[in-house]
């Protein structure tokens, strides 16, 4: 079994270490880092634009070129969520809550590298991961029937809820609202339309984008703007700076640790993988840190262990698209289609059929994450460099750039209608203190978990016990109710206090 | 509105070789006396799906085989929402010029006149179909591990179960053929629904559900991956390209529910610009390799005139209003 | 009996926001079938949170009425305002004027959110925006968006 690692990894090293296909793997990284950086324009609408592109190439280059794209659009991500807190999917939103304040307090250049080095080294570990247990994780990830996805959703939100910094009630109320807003939209059972008032753009469900783009980046924008000119941002620009100190690797190096390991299990799992790799990473940093009030305020396991955990599980959503057919996510759908428009039936047979290819595109995760470090690590110094444009500058930019990005996914001007509402919103809700990631979470999760708990219950005929009958199921809530205790105790403490002194 | 048909039949695209494209631009000679002046600018597809969905991939590939033969930019716009009606009305109120082509299911713009309450136009007046692309069935699906073989089989072992069977469906088209089953067998089987036909796959294998109705894309990948087995397809007819595969009618459970996809214009657009959008796409469809694509995905390549196309479109939207009210699938 | 006072207006104020869409989310969820838990209908799910996001609301709100909090920072209303306005610029207008306009404008608008507004200097800053922005979204990413108000 070793041994045939080791041959087979060599058999993938030498496909993919061909001129062209370092070549691709090259162009992809840059593309998809630039594309990241654009706030607005995420991985997904990249891809489906360059598919046609690589329909001329054979097919290992095409996707390595695709791949490249999607890993550096997460790299890029990262940048854009930590410098300007605007996250461009959904598994960096948890970088902005301490990699922005990081920024502020002119640590840009540390965030960034803990960051792409924290993403290195996931990445490395989750390429081996797919070599030595693709198959193995794969069988795991099939085992999950509806009773334990809609388990492991709650488990997911009561993270959610506990990575928040502020209250706790505000948090799960936030949850809730997110789980509302994601039902808005045509119901999957029923094909009833819930809370769409006639607004067809909507019948589909709100776009995450707007969404986002509302509550995080356009709303950070207004509150710089409410601040005093130019002072936003204290600038560091020293060399110094720009590397973390010895004291931010001692403390980031566990976090990636623990976030890679996360990152890996959980992202198999179709659906939320990547995004609950994040916030779960997130949530044990904050609970096995000493000091947990540092978190939210620029505590760099905070950007350490979900960048690390975000990019392991990039890696391991290929396992159950390259070994089981299935798709994870709606990257993974649009490399599914890639494979297929060059005839290869993703699947088992990949592996037996084109090892060449499979070995190679697993080879080519290694290369790429490489080569995203080796791009990165130098750009830190632009990046950081662009905090210096004066901000009167600097905000028009990013605004633009957003509702081009949130008017191209879809062409629709209702898109941004949603994003004005959503900025409106987010900016009260910061005003009385709620977080919006908490609810962003709900808003991914939401209909996963409504679906799920209605299929669990027709299997069951209705009988809730459907939810401790199963192994699987049962263990997660297990994890959830001990997560809520560790959460829930030091409120009650507090709050007792606090009422006490009264 | 649950899109009709999520999974589409993606084509393949292999480096176009210099050869093919030459070939094509010899072929289309003759084609291009008949309307020097169109296209004189960039064409825009309509895409009703977004970015990078399996339906978008088959837009994206006719834009990009169409650009060397038109020798103009091919633009897609997805506008997607609302179960494809965004994308409908936006195509169906374009300048009549032939720049606006909507390319998607002709089944689904058909199907959505009876799910939804306020059509947003009236398809059959305010669309032409310029040519049709392809036919492809639904699939009557069961575990590999399980030992019916036939319909009659799955039908007696599901009388036995009663209401305490359970079956998956993923789009409107797979609740009518489930509905349509259990109308003519009496099996009283309870429809479990699914986002898309993977989310089902787990609970297929773990015998949770005993059969499914799903589209061929998916079908007939874990039918190779030897996990589920088709027991039947819902066209009124066998495909050329899957003869193995006996028809539900075949199997006494007389239906024909066929998808359709076509390259649709607004009406009022000249006869010459719509000959010529049906030339370009008879071409690109009955080309070799798309052909043996689309036959690998459980769709037959499928070209039509106009007129053909239009008669197509028009006896679907009649076919459908009694399908969907069969499913008791509330209009919107 | 002691007079009743606002002791936390953040907290105040997100109750009300939670009364407010708990509120709303049982209202206009309330044709929607609920359906029982073997059968749950499209309403199942929506009526819970409504329902929970409203006793949350309501909890919260009396304990605003015991526990102290931080007050309310003040509401600037300028860059709310142009920022939101600018958005809408850009999405109301872009297809009648193509993005070489668009862009311009929305620059302008935003610009103006700030109170000292250099207005020479935004006028270079719009152009070389809108100018980057057909390069990089229309030319290099080849999205669909009109560049100039007639179609090309």
């Amino acid at each position: 079994m070793d041994i045939n690692i080791i041959h087979n990894l060599a058999t993938g090293f030498s496909a993919a270490l061909s001129l062209q296909n370092l070549w691709f793997a090259l162009v992809g990284c840059m593309l998809g880092t630039l594309i990241g950086v654009l706030p607005g324009i995420g991985p997904i609408p990249t891809i489906a634009m360059l598919l046609p592109v690589t329909f001329g190439l054979d097919p290992l280059s095409s996707l390595i070129m695709l791949a490249g794209i999607y890993y550096g659009a997460q790299y890029g991500g990262s940048t854009t969520s930590i410098l300007v807190n605007m996250p461009g999917e959904a598994s960096s939103i948890v970088t902005t809550l301490d990699g922005h304040p990081m920024a502020k307090q002119g640590r840009a250049g540390a965030a960034l590298s803990v960051a792409a080095l924290g993403s290195f080294f996931a990445g490395c570990v989750g390429t081996i991961f797919i070599a030595a247990f693709g198959p193995v994780l794969a069988g795991l990830a099939q085992e999950f029937n509806s009773p334990d996805y809609f388990s492991l959703m709650v488990l997911g939100l009561v993270m959610a809820v506990v990575l928040a910094h502020g209250s706790v009630v505000k948090a799960i109320g936030m949850v809730l609202i997110g789980l509302l807003l994601g039902l808005v939209g045509t119901d999957v059972n029923s094909g009833v339309t819930r809370y769409t008032f006639g607004i067809s753009e909507i019948w589909d469900g709100i776009d995450f984008l707007p969404l986002v783009i509302g509550l995080f980046g356009i709303v950070e924008v207004i509150r710089n703007l409410e601040q005093h000119d130019e002072h936003r941002v204290p600038i560091s620009t020293k060399i110094r700076d720009l590397w973390p100190s010895k004291k931010d690797f001692q403390q980031s190096w566990p976090a990636v640790l623990r976030g890679t390991a996360l990152g890996s299990v959980l992202g198999i799992l179709p659906g939320g993988g990547a995004v609950l790799a994040s916030f779960a990473s997130y949530t044990m940093e904050k609970k096995i840190a000493k000091d947990p009030s540092r978190f939210g305020k620029g505590a760099i396991e905070g950007v350490a262990g979900p960048e690390s955990a975000n990019n392991a599980a990039a890696q391991t959503s290929f396992i159950p698209l390259l070994t089981l057919g299935l798709p994870s996510n709606a990257i993974m759908a649009i490399m599914m289609g890639a494979m297929i428009i060059h005839g290869i039936q993703p699947g088992s047979a990949v592996m037996t059929k084109h090892p060449e290819l499979f070995w190679g595109m697993v080879a080519s995760m290694w290369i790429g994450n490489a080569m995203l470090v080796i791009i990165n690590l130098p750009m830190v110094g632009i990046w950081v460099k662009l905090l210096a444009v004066p901000y009167r500058l600097l905000y028009p930019a990013i605004l633009l750039f957003c509702v081009i990005g949130v008017y191209s996914t879809n062409n629709s001007s209702a898109q941004l209608a949603l994003t004005a509402a959503f900025t409106v919103f987010g900016y009260i809700l910061i005003r009385f203190e709620c977080e919006p990631a908490p609810l962003v979470l709900g808003f991914v999760l939401g209909p996963i978990m409504e679906e799920n708990l209605r299929r669990a219950l027709v299997f069951s005929r209705g009988d809730p016990m459907i939810f401790i009958q199963r192994p699987i199921s049962a263990t997660l809530l297990v994890l959830t109710i001990a997560l809520i205790i560790l959460a829930v105790i030091p409120q009650i403490r507090r709050t007792r206090d606090v009422a006490f002194q009264e | 509105m649950k899109q009709p048909q999520k999974r589409i039949p993606l084509q393949p695209r292999r480096s176009l070789l210099a050869g093919a494209v030459c070939g094509a631009l010899l072929c289309m000679a003759p084609f291009m006396a008949g309307a020097q002046e169109y296209p004189s600018r960039d064409i825009h597809f309509i895409c009703a799906f977004p970015p990078g969905s399996g339906a978008d991939v088959l837009v994206r590939h006719f834009a990009e085989k169409l650009r060397p033969i038109a020798k103009r930019s091919v633009i897609v716009e997805n506008r997607a929402g609302a179960g494809g009606n965004i994308a409908t009305e936006y195509a169906a109120k374009a300048k009549p010029d032939g720049y606006t082509i909507y390319v998607h299911a002709g089944s689904a713009v058909a199907a959505n006149m009876h799910l939804f309450k306020k059509p947003p136009v009236d398809a059959a007046k305010a669309l032409q179909v310029a040519a049709t692309i392809n036919r492809q069935p639904f699939m009557l699906l069961v575990d590999a591990k399980s030992p019916y073989k036939n319909v009659a089989e799955l039908t007696a072992a599901m009388k036995q179960k009663g209401a305490k069977a359970t079956y998956a469906s993923a789009a409107p088209t797979g609740s009518i053929m489930g509905e349509i089953y259990k109308r003519v067998t009496g099996v009283q089987a309870v429809e479990v629904s699914y986002r898309t036909a993977p989310d089902s796959l787990n609970e297929m294998l773990s015998g949770k559900l005993d059969y499914a109705m799903h589209d061929p894309v998916f079908a007939l990948a874990q039918q190779r991956e030897n996990r589920l087995r088709i027991l039947a397809v819902s066209s009124g007819t066998r495909l050329k390209a899957i003869p193995e595969y006996p028809t539900m009618t075949e199997q006494k459970v007389p239906m024909d529910l066929t998808g359709w996809w076509a390259a649709m214009v607004p009406t009022g657009t000249p006869k010459p610009v719509v000959d010529q959008i049906n030339q370009w796409f008879t071409f690109m469809v009955n080309s070799d390799e798309t052909t043996k694509f689309l036959n690998s995905f459980g769709g037959d390549a499928w070209s039509n005139t106009p007129e053909a196309g239009q008669a197509m479109l028009v006896k679907s939207i009649k076919d459908w209003g009694p399908y969907v009210k069969l499913a008791k699938i509330e209009p919107q | 009996m002691a007079r009743v006072r606002v002791k936390g207006p953040q907290d105040l104020g997100a109750a009300i926001v939670f009364i407010v869409i708990g509120i709303a989310g049982l209202v206009f969820g309330q044709d929607l079938a609920f359906g029982s838990s073997a059968k749950m209908g499209p309403g199942y799910f929506p009526t819970i949170l409504s329902g929970l996001i409203l006793a949350l609301g309501t909890g919260l709100l009396i304990y605003s009425f015991i526990v102290d909090g931080p007050p309310i920072e003040t509401v600037q209303v300028r860059p709310i305002a142009l920022i939101v306005i600018s958005i809408l610029v850009f999405g109301y207008l872009l297809e009648l004027l193509g993005l070489v306009v668009t862009a311009f404008l929305m620059t302008l608008v935003a610009a103006h959110a700030r109170r000292k507004v250099n207005l020479r200097e935004n006028i270079y800053l719009g152009i070389g925006l809108s100018v980057f922005s057909v390069l990089i979204f229309v030319r290099g990413l080849s999205q669909p968006l009109p560049v100039w108000w007639w179609a090309q």
